[in-house]
């Protein structure tokens, strides 16, 4: 047994036993540790007396008020709290609601006209120059004409036939023609 | 209050709430350690009433002002007489350097008192005065024990030490007193 577990053990049998009801070991632990009978008589007498001496105190009433104070002045709400948690009157409340509906009504803002957007648009233009050379394959001269001067007669006789163009001989048709001034003259086809 | 459910709350859910500034918590935190706490202090303070009743209302003080500083997870009694131990130790300080640097007391001890007979309550008021004459740390042990009447584990919590040391000191501290008061009138201490 370590002398720890023995102060454990009396500690244990000074609130648990009288000196009579020890076994004979216990006695013989109890007087090497006490020294007498008497002694650990008087220790378990000063233990049992130990519980009894209580002072019969109780705490003053002003603790108790001061400490809820301090808790209250502690628990002081903020300016923003007190000022939702403020106990209007009802006419009061009434009145305000209708300042607010008379001061909107005053500041009814005036409808404004329209207003006029200026919208500036970007867009790519990609510019090409007309070509200034026209190739343009055309027959020219379609029809060549070929005339038969006949001295005789001017009244036509069955014989006299008058020629008519062949194929390849023919010439250059009005329209054409105009077509073709116009083309040289503005030197494009547009 | 009708639906007040403080009494059925533990001490360290009141804790809580008065972290949140609740009243109600503190009070009831109040009047479950008051009474003991001014024993406490009463005791340890040489039974200077005005003393204790000063120590018992600025250590709630204390209390509210480090309320944040509680761990919910650590026992309330035990951290709250951790605050108490700590008020005495400086006020022992304090009251050493008045002795130091003030008029030597009378001698009052134990010993000079001359008990005739160690009857009943003639033993409790020699027990009282021997245990005014006890170290700090025997009467802090005391204190804890019979006045505050807390159990050997929040006693070994607050001293920081095993439950153990705790059943050897306490055995030490009767041992002790029964030296003091039986070494001059042994046979009047017969049970």
């Amino acid at each position: 047994m370590t002398p720890s577990e023995k102060e454990q053990k009396l500690e244990h049998l000074l609130d648990e036993k009288s000196f009579d009801q020890l076994t004979h070991e216990e006695k013989e632990v109890v007087l090497q540790e006490f020294g007498s009978e008497e002694q650990y008589r008087l220790a378990r007498k000063i233990g049992q007396a130990l519980v009894k001496l209580k002072t019969g105190l109780s705490p003053d009433p002003w603790i108790l008020a001061s400490l809820q104070d301090q808790v209250k002045a502690r628990q002081r709400p903020s300016l923003w709290t007190s000022f939702f948690q403020a106990q209007v009157p009802a006419y009061v409340m009434a009145g305000a609601c209708l300042a607010i509906v008379v001061i909107l009504w005053w500041l009814k803002p005036v409808p404004a006209p329209p207003s006029v957007a200026v919208r500036t648009v970007r867009d790519t233009v990609y510019l090409a120059t007309a070509p200034d050379t026209v190739y343009r394959r055309k027959i020219i001269y379609r029809y060549r004409y070929r005339y038969i001067t006949v001295a005789a007669p001017s009244t036509p006789t069955p014989d006299t036939r008058l020629a008519e163009p062949m194929a390849g001989s023919e010439g250059v048709s009005m329209k054409d023609k105009e077509e073709l001034e116009k083309l040289l003259v503005s030197g494009s086809d547009k | 209050m009708f639906f007040d459910r403080t009494g059925k709350k533990t001490d360290e859910e009141l804790m809580l709430q008065v972290q949140r500034g609740d009243k109600r918590a503190l009070t009831a935190l109040y009047e479950r350690y008051g009474t003991r706490l001014l024993r406490y202090f009463y005791r340890m303070l040489w039974k200077d009433r005005d003393r204790a009743q000063d120590f018992l209302h600025d250590l709630f003080v204390k209390v509210i002002e480090n309320a944040t500083r509680f761990q919910p997870e650590r026992k309330f009694s035990t951290w709250l007489y951790s605050i108490a131990h700590n008020m005495c130790k400086n006020e022992y300080r304090k009251q050493a350097f008045r002795k130091a640097h003030g008029p030597t007391p009378a001698d009052e001890s134990v010993e000079n008192l001359g008990y005739a007979a160690l009857q009943d309550q003639q033993l409790r008021d020699a027990l009282d005065g021997a245990l005014e004459k006890l170290e700090e740390a025997d009467k802090h042990l005391f204190t804890l024990r019979y006045e505050a009447e807390l159990n050997l584990e929040e006693i070994a919590a607050i001293l920081e030490c095993p439950e153990g040391t705790v059943k050897s000191r306490l055995f030490y501290l009767k041992k002790k007193l029964a030296g003091y008061l039986g070494a001059y009138h042994p046979e009047n201490a017969m049970t």
